[in-house]
């Protein structure tokens, strides 16, 4: 049987360790609930065992008393799971599934048997309603061991936003595929030839394509006679005529037979990236874009990396088939979508276009990826591939194709490719460093002259892992940041919500930003609309990419970091405090948030980032090391590109030392650049040229091996570097290092960051290296005289 | 091994070892070597000595203080190059070193298929650091070359790295050889990467998994004594 505990009581015991904030006050509950023991010590009350539980694809993980709900324990530790009944087994919304088998990567064996059973409520629900299948309703399922935890898609409280949207850009059309209306006459006695002879001919005499290399898809033979059947029509002179629409592939394969007159045909651009897919769906003919549509990649339940997802395929005898048909499953339901958004079916689409790492790129062709989880990384093919949709299992026309442009090498991929077609820096004479900021960055240098580019392993902190409080780009989400230098005063812009959000300056009342200028009515409108819509909006919950970044170069203006990435001990604010010799900051008080819990940008949290944007950083250093022996000196243009790209400030990505140096009115942010090569590619067939031939003219530099990439990497750790000049910044740095020398004289109290003793050890190896440079100096003056 | 005890040396040769310590904690390697040269010539100290009350005392504080989240790599690289310069002085007079005093001699490499760098040299840097002898292998080494390696050294520690949850499973493989050839028993195998676990290492039969530079010479040092006491 459960051992049921009082809510009270599991509260003492449930913080996850991990947080620091969590653990304040946790230690400050058990000291409360201590009680003295006989020899007149404390000792804490009897604590209930604890078992590890992991939340995926939110990939958060803790230490959770025996009897909590999966629901209580997803909200400890940060998980946000729908719930309209709180927990009463009635709404169900808060289906979970456990997860079967041991994960060695966490270390634990899960198991249904881990929670505990059905109650009376849940099975009464599922024998009446039905549960979604092998899951459970979270507030019924205890914990009674370790457990893996999925949620799905249908039971988070915040569905994901994927931030990716085809911006616009002059291109001219000239897709791959055409419409062609033809009126063939009836087959008769005299005209021996077959149908599909006649619509040929007759395209060939009346859309001057060359006849003998027309053919027809076979797979759409069987819908020839039919659609000439329906599409017979007796014109106003009384002929009886055949009137199609054959839908043509370069000008040399009908893929497609429709009855009677139609003018518009379909196309798909899909970026597969490995945390997001977003599919565009266009009208090839005028290029619109009639439906954007975009979705998580569902191989995350396989793994939150590339590497991962590999390595899944390397231990599971079926685990390409599974990761392929997932992500076909994926695209389909995209696919679906958009063609419904426009009133179209699956079958209206007859063109696409892929694009993706990699990996992805190989998932998808149903290529084993497995070489590219180890040097040298080969993939097993770099060229461009064109094949059927149907024999990926794609849902589109019968005889559409899918256009897979070329790779560049194993973790320089496809998408690379379509981002610099969307950019173009192999068509201009200034010089563009185009860092792709990902998972996986990717990094392009060069104009009309050279290409250089590299891939950095930057791993999933500007996705928000890695990170404390860290979440995707999703509702709730902080993601911009503004410290006063001052006075340390904080802002901040939560993703779903309007406008910026003041952060108290310390306890009190919520309060609301810009009433200035108003009627003390008009102010107490607003108060009362803002108020009302506060319980309407949502609250922070984390902090994405864009946030930490933000968060990170803020405290570095504000002199609260250094540049090593040490958190000032003098910084006058409470909300710096202090995790053993860590440092945190605190950008939300608990009840600013959704959670009830601080948000922080902990001292772990900087060193992560410090060191993504370090490996971003020494790639791009390293391409300008290739570039200048070629004669390509400086940068003119940084364009940041990415799902992610768009939300960086250039300002802040600068100050963070993520870009180098270059006058921030030539950096811009440009979002998805690869969903819009890809959508390019669709409409614009002469693109694919470029981009096979752009493909085979960069040259791929390997930075993990390349004899500087060490010193680049450690020297741009520090904000924004250690050694390389800033000189667009100036001002601001200077500003920044004038803060951190002011602070000290203001210092409210010695809350230092590591106890009397290091702090006292660090104050006297001040004092003896002021001594010795006294004496220094003492001594090279007694030497000039 | 005589032990030198700090408080009885003259005060302005404490003073010497100090600032010699707080320079290194700095990473001003002209100041260490300037220094060491100081300590060897004009106070006639012992290469092992110089070693150990000011090069090994120092990085220990290096050593804590990124443990403890103060220091990072950058700063944690510039004083491992501030004793390298120091040991290019004292290691030619180091060699009639007494087996006592040895710390240990560890094989260091990343694995192959991996081509990660960075975090297995930092962990070298350390162990050097820590007065280690230390013989890194590089990057995409194979079982053959580690083996191999271990018995020209006569290596008492094997440390294996991996950034890849894809190259990580090759650990398992270097082991098993090592069991193989007879080598496991007497070689201290530490293994450490982003995508490992302490767990993945107890599966893969290694001694310990060290989640960063410092834990690795705490476990180096540790290991070591344990092996000597046996």
């Amino acid at each position: 049987m459960p051992q049921r505990l009082d809510a009270a009581r599991q509260r003492q015991v449930e913080a996850p360790p991990q947080t620091p904030v969590a653990q304040a006050i946790l230690t400050e509950t058990l000291h409360l609930a201590a009680i003295p023991a006989r020899d007149g010590g404390f000792a804490p009350v009897e604590q209930p065992e604890q078992f590890r539980v992991i939340f995926q694809p939110a990939g958060r993980q803790g230490l959770i008393a025996a009897g909590t709900s999966l629901l209580d324990a997803a909200r400890l530790l940060g998980v946000e799971i729908e719930s309209i009944c709180g927990g009463r087994q009635t709404c169900a919304k808060c289906q979970v599934r456990v997860e079967e088998g041991v994960f060695a990567r966490h270390g634990i064996e899960s198991s249904n048997q881990h929670v505990t059973g059905e109650g009376e409520r849940e099975a009464a629900y599922r024998a009446d309603k039905g549960l979604l299948p092998g899951c459970r309703m979270s507030c019924d399922a205890r914990v009674l061991g370790d457990v893996l935890v999925t949620v799905p898609e249908e039971s988070r409280a915040h569905k994901q936003v994927v931030r990716k949207a085809a911006t616009a850009r002059a291109v001219e059309l000239d897709p791959t595929v055409r419409l062609c209306y033809v009126e063939l006459p009836p087959a008769s006695l005299e005209d021996e030839r077959s149908d599909w002879a006649r619509l040929a001919d007759e395209l060939a005499a009346r859309f001057a394509v060359p006849r003998p290399s027309l053919r027809i898809d076979p797979a759409i033979l069987p819908s020839l006679q039919p659609a000439l059947r329906q599409g017979r029509a007796r014109l106003s002179d009384g002929q009886i005529v055949h009137g199609v629409t054959a839908t043509l592939w370069r000008d040399r394969e009908v893929l497609r037979v429709q009855p009677g007159y139609h003018e518009r045909a379909y196309g798909v651009a899909v970026d597969v990236g490995t945390t997001t897919i977003a599919a565009h769906l266009a009208e090839l003919r005028t290029g619109e874009v009639l439906a954007t549509e975009s979705c998580m990649n569902p191989q995350i339940s396989y793994g939150e990396d590339l590497l991962s997802r590999v390595s899944y395929v390397m231990e599971h005898d079926d685990g390409l088939a599974t990761l392929h048909r997932a992500l076909i499953a994926a695209l389909n339901g995209l696919i679906e979508d958009a063609t419904a958004a426009a009133g179209l079916s699956s079958d209206d689409v007859s063109d696409l276009v892929v694009v993706g790492n990699t990996i992805m790129h190989h998932i998808f062709l149903g290529i084993d990826p497995r070489e590219l989880g180890g040097a040298p990384f080969a993939p097993a093919i770099k060229e461009a591939v064109a094949v059927k949709a149907r024999d990926l299992g794609l849902a589109a026309g019968r005889g559409a194709t899918v256009y897979v442009p070329p790779v560049e090498a194993g973790y320089v991929g496809a998408d690379n490719v379509a981002a610099i077609i969307a950019e173009e820096p192999q068509r201009r004479d200034e010089i563009t460093l185009l860092i792709d900021v990902g998972t996986n960055g990717e990094i392009v240098l060069g104009n009309r002259q050279r290409l250089f580019s590299a891939s950095s392993p930057t791993g999933p902190a500007f996705e928000g892992a890695q990170v404390r409080h860290g979440m995707r780009a999703a509702p709730g989400a902080i993601e911009r940041v503004r410290i006063d230098p001052t006075t340390l005063a904080v802002q901040y812009r939560v993703i779903g919500r309007e406008g910026w959000v003041e952060s108290e300056v310390a306890g009190g009342r919520w309060q609301v930003a810009d009433e200035e200028g108003l009627s003390a009515k008009e102010a107490r409108d607003l108060r009362q609309r803002r108020r009302a819509e506060e319980q309407a909006t949502v609250k922070a919950a984390g902090i994405c990419g864009s946030g930490i970044i933000e968060a990170i170069a803020e405290l570095f203006k504000a002199g609260v970091l250094d540049s090593s990435g040490r958190f000032v001990a003098e910084s006058p604010t409470p909300r710096l405090g202090w995790d053993g010799a860590k440092g945190y900051f605190v950008l939300a008080w608990p009840h600013e948030t959704s959670t009830g819990r601080e948000i922080v940008v902990h001292a772990d949290d900087i060193r992560a980032i410090q060191l993504a944007k370090a490996a971003l950083y020494a790639g791009a250093k390293l391409l300008m090391r290739h570039a200048a022996a070629a004669g390509l000196a400086q940068i003119d243009r940084i364009v940041l590109a990415g799902a992610f790209g768009s939300y960086i400030d250039p300002e802040h990505a600068m100050v963070l030392g993520l870009i180098p140096d270059c006058d921030l009115a030539h950096v811009t942010a440009v979002g998805n650049a690869a969903g819009d090569g890809a959508l390019l590619m669709l409409l614009n067939r002469a693109k694919r040229l470029e981009a096979e031939a752009v493909a085979g003219q960069v040259l791929h530099i390997q930075t993990a091996t390349d004899p500087h990439f060490q010193d680049e990497f450690v020297g741009a750790i520090a904000i924004p570097h250690a050694s390389d000049p800033f000189p667009h910044l100036a001002p601001l740095l200077a500003a920044a290092e004038a803060m951190r020398i002011i602070r000290p004289a203001t210092a409210v109290d010695g809350n230092g960051p590591d106890g009397a003793q290091r702090a006292q050890r660090r104050s006297e190896r001040q004092a003896r290296r002021g001594q010795k440079e006294l004496k220094q100096r003492t001594s090279h003056e007694q030497n000039r005289f | 091994m005589n032990k030198i005890d700090f408080d009885s040396l003259p005060e302005a040769l404490q003073d010497l070892y100090v600032t010699m310590q707080d320079d290194l904690y700095d990473g001003m390697k002209d100041e260490v070597v300037q220094a060491t040269v100081e300590a060897l010539e004009q106070w006639g100290q012992e290469p092992a000595d110089i070693l150990q009350l000011g090069l090994v005392a120092g990085m220990d504080i290096v050593g804590e203080d990124f443990r403890d989240g103060i220091l990072f790599v950058p700063e944690v690289l510039l004083a491992a190059k501030a004793m390298k310069g120091a040991m290019e002085i004292l290691r030619p007079l180091l060699t009639e070193v007494k087996d006592a005093d040895r710390q240990g001699t560890v094989v260091i490499g990343t694995v192959k298929g991996d081509i990660h760098d960075i975090g297995k040299n930092l962990v070298g840097m350390m162990l050097e650091g820590a007065g280690f002898e230390v013989v890194n292998l590089g990057i995409n080494v194979d079982a053959d070359q580690f083996l191999a390696a271990i018995r020209e050294h006569n290596a008492d520690i094997l440390g294996m790295s991996a950034l890849l949850t894809t190259t990580m499973p090759y650990m398992r493989t270097v082991i098993q050889r090592l069991q193989e050839e007879g080598l496991r028993e007497r070689t201290i195998v530490l293994v450490g990467g982003a995508p490992l676990t302490s767990a993945f290492a107890e599966d893969i039969g290694a001694d310990r998994y060290c989640e960063d530079a410092a834990v690795a010479v705490e476990a180096a040092k540790v290991l070591m004594q344990i092996k000597r006491g046996r």
